[in-house]
Order: C-alpha cells, then structure tokens, then sequence
C-alpha cells in the first residue's frame, strides 16, 4: 500500500523535533525519552495522526495536518516565503512548521509526565 | 560535458580536496510515486520551494564558487514545470546537470529539458521485474513500464556523444535477485547502473533520506546473499559491464549492511568531505551538509552574499561538527567524490572508463525493443540461477 504523504511527513518531522528536544537532555534523563519516544504508535485517521503511549501514564493525543504547511511551491512574484530579516534570509513556512512541531512534541513530553514545563529550542539536526 | 571551468574546480578539487565541485539540489519534495526506501519526500516537505528567479541566482553564484557538477533531484524534478529554465540556468553557468527521475516524464518534458541543455539522466530502477518495482514504488501499478517508457524517450532524444545515462538502482532484501538483471540490461543499451545500499534508521535517530521500517533491515541469510552478489557484480564490471561503482565503494558497501565501518572516509579522519567538495541544497535554497542533516541557520544559496557566507569558517565548522557524529553513509554520490580524488587508483580507474575509453552507444531503442530486451535477460536469468545459487553456498 503506498505511504500516506502527509501521515509520513508529520511522523518525520514528530520525531525530529523529538531529538532536538532529547539532545539537549542530561544522559540519563534522555535514555528514558529515548525509550518513550521508541514506544510510541502513530497511527493515521482520516485527517489526523494519532498518538498513543503507555507510560509513564498512559494516554493518546492527536494532531491535525492542516495545521502544518507541507510540499508549498514556489512562489514566482515575490519573496514571501522568504523574508529578510536583519541581513539574513528566513523560510517563514519553514520556521513555522517546526516551531509548531518544536510545541507539540514537547506538549506530548507534558502530557505524558515527562516533564512538567514546555522547551522549544531549534538547533541543527 | 564539464566547462573548462568545471574541469579546473575538479583539478584544485583533487589537488587541493577544498573545492566544492559537486551538489545535491533537491529542488522540490513533491513526489508522484512514495517508493518504500525513500524517506526524503517526508523529510523535506516542510520547507518552501525556491522560485525560478531564486534559482537563477543559485545558478550565478554556483558559478562563481566554482561548482562543477549539480544533481537536480527531489522527490521528482519533473513534478516542477520549470525543470527546464532550472537546467538551462545552471547549464548556462557552466554547471553541469544531472536529473535524477523516476521516470514519469512526457516526451514534451524530456525533449524540453535536453533542449534546455540536460546531457545527463539517472533513472531508478531496481529491477526487471515490473511487480517487484511496482511494490518498491509504493504499489504504483505501470510504473516500471513509465520507467522503461523514458529510458526509449531520452535515447531518443539525448544526443550519443558528451551525454551520460544510468540507472540508479537500491539494493535492498526485496531485489537481490535483480540487481544484475539491471546492470546487464543497462549494458545491453549503454546505460551505466549504480548501486545504492538501502538506509535504514529507528524512531529516536530521524535522517532525511532513511526509512523508519525495521523490516527493510539485513538478516543474517540477507547479508551473505547481498555479499556474494556484490562480489558477481565486481566480476561483472571487470567483464566490461558498465557498473559505475568503484572496487573501495562496492567493498564498503558489504561494511555497511553488515554494519562495520566503512573506509571511504578514513582519509579525512573518519568524516566526510562536506562542505569542501559537496554540499545539499534544501528545496527552499538552504544549504545542508547532505540529504540526512540540516543546520538551523544555514545560508540559502540564492543570497547574495552566498559565495563568501559558503566559504566562512563558521559554516564549515558548523557543518564539520554535524559530518564527525555521522556514522557514515553510502548514498553513492558522496563516497565515490571522496574516492575519486583522495584516492590513486579509484582516479586512474576513473579517467580510464569515461575520458580514455567513452562507450559508443548503441541508440535509440524503442519501448517494445526495451521491453523485449528485458523479458529476455529475465528469461536468461532463470537459466543461471542454479549457478548463483551453488556461488552462494561457497561463499
């Protein structure tokens, strides 16, 4: 069966940010990220993907791919997507996305009781 | 093929291994096929695509860095209808351009793009079997046949001479049994193959171009299947059947899928030689170290200021500290530069094949001719798998 283009995206793109969020953890705090993030089940209904983890409390969240900007074309007349900003260049719908994602995993991070407080930093990955 | 500024950047390249003449663009994420060992379609669809104009200026500012070779790849180059106006830009800068395509490609579109410029195509294909690469494709029925289709349209239209086709071929548990198929068919009309061994990670280690899907991983029995076909497709090179990949890159790819370590990096310190002889460019103009990584603050190409942001000691140190944790790659490209100009006999073997002795090709081939050559060399095959398997068991 072929792979469901934005499901896989999301998936992707959930853990990525996943690990730049567990990078930035001590070791032992991140071996037991490490083992919830390899636990999780993503599954994909209609619109949404769902996920659902066992411990430390078990519970399921879903998200909505509409709320990310995937696969945009290019844009002809202008630079909208890409703004200056103090001399350097940004992908406005890059930054967006991931700082969307960057806020979900670490609300699945709360959620779960892995941590008490949200951590959004981008770094390279 | 190369501008005789191309030939210079790879002259200082080889002499000097601080030139980057070589790139990978991935020029947009959108795919019309989701073929299972790919992943760069998901990994790049959340940035936004460079505009024509953008890309003209990535074109300029190639040239004055000096970048002698740039692979338009994706997802699929064709889903862009500028693909054309793409190759021209580069190509008028004296860039060289490489498409790689699935080959869901009309004839307008090849006709377009060889107009444009375009000497040089990569085609996937893994097998001669139209079921399995359909399955490897997603389940995207007639897709092989499409693939077949473009092959007998770009030997059609490409011209014969100072023009390169091959096929670039994933070896992966599904297509063991193919993978010579492809070569001898690829020889059978002068189109070289190259093998690519399939990149497999978990959920905690995302990276752009691996697969999640444990099960594309190498059992044991795989392995010594995989290991014996790559010392027949060695065999096969030596007997004049165009296999692009070098004697160091076949034997590290028996590294890989055994999960040892590969060599091809050894004369760099164990890392790879991004971003002094090649770089990735993201679909938004962004530079990457390669298809797996990116950097949050990475120059986009289109900038003005890209050659001297490119050549800054804080890119490539940025770049340098992300190659030293990588555990290595064999995504062809990357290993076989490095190679190629760190390497004596991978250089000599090199000039020897595509300079001192090019192949005279024996084109056009119609799509029934194709078809037919392909049926026969399956039909062949049957007849030898006994051989193969006795070959197996030795080993």
């Amino acid at each position: 069966m072929s792979k469901k283009l934005k499901f896989e995206s999301f998936k992707f793109h959930f853990f990525r940010c996943a690990e730049i969020l567990t990078d930035q953890l001590g070791v032992d705090e991140r071996q037991h990220y490490l083992k919830f993030l390899m636990s999780l089940e993503i599954e994909n209904l209609g619109q949404k993907a769902v996920i659902n983890w066992e411990f430390p409390t078990s519970g399921r969240s879903a998200f909505e791919y509409r709320n990310l900007e995937l696969y945009r074309r290019a844009v002809s007349s202008s630079r909208r997507d890409f703004c200056k900003n103090g001399g350097e260049y940004k992908d406005v719908v890059r930054d967006r996305n991931e700082e969307l994602m960057l806020r979900y995993v670490s609300q699945i991070f709360m959620l779960s009781g892995l941590s008490k407080r949200e951590k959004v930093e981008r770094r390279d990955w | 093929m190369f501008s005789k500024r191309s030939v210079v950047s790879l002259a200082k390249a080889s002499l000097f291994k601080n030139q980057p003449i070589y790139s990978q663009f991935y020029i947009t994420a959108r795919c019309n096929l989701t073929c299972e060992q790919c992943n760069i379609i998901f990994a790049n669809s959340d940035v936004a695509e460079c505009s024509i104009d953008e890309i003209k200026m990535i074109a300029d500012n190639y040239a004055e860095l000096g970048v002698a070779m740039v692979l338009l790849t994706g997802g699929e180059p064709f889903a862009r209808k500028d693909l054309p106006e793409i190759v021209r830009a580069f190509e008028s800068n004296g860039v060289h351009v490489r498409m790689q395509t699935n080959g869901f490609a009309s004839e307008k579109q090849i006709v377009d793009v060889v107009e444009a410029g375009g000497r040089d195509i990569s085609i996937s294909l893994d097998s001669l079997n139209p079921s399995i690469q359909d399955s490897i494709n997603g389940g995207f029925s007639q897709s092989w046949h499409r693939a077949l289709e473009a092959v007998a349209l770009f030997t059609k239209h490409l011209p014969k001479e100072a023009s390169f086709a091959s096929f670039g071929c994933v070896l992966q548990p599904s297509n063991l049994a193919d993978v010579e198929d492809v070569i001898r068919f690829g020889t059978a009309i002068s189109w070289y193959s190259s093998v690519v061994p399939i990149h497999v990670t978990s959920q905690i280690a995302p990276r752009g171009f691996r697969v999640f899907d444990p099960d594309f991983g190498w059992s044991e029995s795989e392995q010594k299947l995989a290991f014996a076909l790559v010392e027949r497709i060695r065999l096969m090179r030596q007997d004049g059947y165009l296999l692009y990949d070098s004697d160091q890159y076949l034997d590290d790819i028996k590294r890989f899928i055994s999960n040892e370590p590969t060599t091809w990096r050894r004369k760099n310190g164990g890392v790879c030689d991004s971003p002094n002889l090649y770089f990735a460019l993201l679909p938004n103009g962004q530079v990457a170290p390669c298809c797996d990584f990116r950097l949050s603050d990475a120059p986009f190409a289109f900038a003005e200021n890209f050659p001297s942001a490119f050549r800054s000691k804080s890119l490539k140190t940025k770049i340098q500290d992300i190659a030293k944790g990588c555990d290595g790659c064999m995504y062809g490209s990357y290993p076989e530069i490095s190679i190629s100009m760190r390497y004596l006999q991978a250089k000599i073997d090199r000039f020897r094949g595509f300079i001192a002795a090019p192949i005279e090709k024996n084109w056009p081939w119609t799509y029934d001719d194709l078809l037919t050559l392909a049926q026969d060399i399956r039909a062949n095959r049957e007849e030898e798998t006994d051989v193969q398997k006795i070959k197996i068991r030795e080993l």
